[in-house]
């Protein structure tokens, strides 16, 4: 099957879960003898083609710009319109597969023109994202969404929570939306981890517990909740370090947070890794109850246990 | 306790403006005149705001004799899309 991917990050442009998903797909997708193409934006250091375990990867050249971030991402999925149109005088594509609303345009005008099917992914929605509906920004996108939804053959959610945020917001018939959970190579965890060597790197003594975050550091990741539980968890557990792994907008925001809990001292903000660790307990955001590659990966790790209330009370 | 209080600082706003009207490669790189014509802000008020993304290697600048020209780093490109996905 020839098959034409598009998604807006893609490795080296990493943001968050989209392009590792992306990649492992579109490898393993190769590996079974499907023709896949992977058509995303241009990064610095990044070839505009390059060719990955057999899967060819196409990057777009953005030629215009524009404050306005819908109206950029317009303008970028025209640029990938263009490469498609390009690339089908070369390959008869089977399928086209999109992520998120960011590559809908491009990905509904290419079912039109090339008359094959359109699969889309949904690894997360606006109203999920800003917690309901709050700009005209967000009425766009969600409205975006949900044509992308419509247009689509058959709609891939990674999770049945997600499959029903999917159901009762755009109101979409169970059959149309396959649950397909994000998966990992697990045989990249059968390595052993030093406990000791973690905590050290990261100046947690030896007796004490690690209780991880991993994610971006944005407000729809929740993290705030932890950290403002912080104190609440100390009375019960003193011998804790809390270590948040991960980038974004609200650092600063949360850095003061957990200055103002007086236990600064507690907690470890390592920015963005890539390396390996551990820890005693992972927690996530049970607001958005999406199921997050990295709880996969704690569970290969097979060292963590994965708590998912702690920080909604 | 919700999301209250948490919103894009003004530097990183900044920054997504500069990636969004293509200043993303040293090819695409603008100089301050241009910036402040693309985004209607004050040239004085775009050079402390460049200044403070350079510090934090989410803006590089290039000179040329007396002309510098500013784009976003591959740092940068990744922290403006963080605000988005």
């Amino acid at each position: 099957m020839k098959i034409c991917m598009l998604t807006w990050e893609f490795p080296p442009r990493i943001v968050g879960g989209i392009a590792r998903h992306c990649l492992g797909l579109s490898k393993a997708l190769a590996k079974k003898s499907h023709d896949v193409h992977v058509v995303t934006l241009e990064f610095p250091g990044a070839p505009m083609f390059e060719e990955m375990e057999g899967v060819k990867i196409h990057r777009v050249k953005i030629e215009l710009g524009h404050p306005d971030f819908i109206t950029w991402t317009f303008i970028f999925n025209h640029f990938m319109e263009k490469l498609v149109a390009i690339l089908n005088r070369s390959v008869k594509f089977d399928v086209i597969h999109i992520h998120d609303w960011l590559t809908a345009p491009v990905g509904i005008t290419s079912k039109y023109y090339l008359n094959k099917p359109l699969v889309s992914t949904v690894h997360s929605t606006e109203v999920g994202r800003a917690q309901g509906l709050h700009s005209p920004s967000s009425y766009l996108i969600d409205g975006i969404e949900w044509w992308m939804t419509y247009e689509a053959e058959r709609i891939i959610s990674c999770s049945i929570s997600m499959k029903w945020e999917l159901q009762n917001h755009f109101h979409l018939p169970s059959e149309k939306i396959i649950v397909i959970p994000n998966a990992i190579d697990a045989s990249k965890y059968e390595r052993k981890i030093s406990r000791e060597n973690v905590k050290r790197r990261y100046g947690i003594e030896p007796h004490e517990r690690v209780v991880l975050f991993i994610g971006r550091l944005v407000p729809q990741k929740g993290v705030e909740y932890l950290i403002r539980a912080i104190p609440l968890i100390l009375q019960q557990h003193r011998d804790v370090k809390f270590v948040i792994a991960g980038d974004g907008w609200s650092k600063s925001y949360l850095e003061d947070l957990a200055s103002s809990t007086g236990f600064i001292n507690k907690v470890r903000f390592l920015g963005f890794i890539s390396d390996s660790g551990y820890a005693d307990w992972l927690v996530q955001n049970a607001k958005r109850k999406i199921q997050e590659l990295y709880s996969w990966e704690a569970v290969a790790e097979r060292t963590i246990d994965v708590y998912e209330k702690i920080c909604n009370r | 306790m919700g999301l209250k209080g948490q919103s894009v600082p003004d530097n990183l706003r900044f920054l997504r403006i500069l990636h969004n009207i293509g200043a993303t490669s040293p090819d695409k790189s603008l100089t301050i005149e241009e910036i402040s014509r693309w985004i209607l802000i004050d040239p004085q008020k775009v050079r402390e705001n460049l200044e403070e993304l350079i510090k934090n290697d989410y803006v590089n600048v290039n000179r040329d004799g007396d002309t510098e020209k500013f784009h976003v780093t591959a740092r940068g490109i990744v922290k403006v899309m963080s605000m988005y996905s």
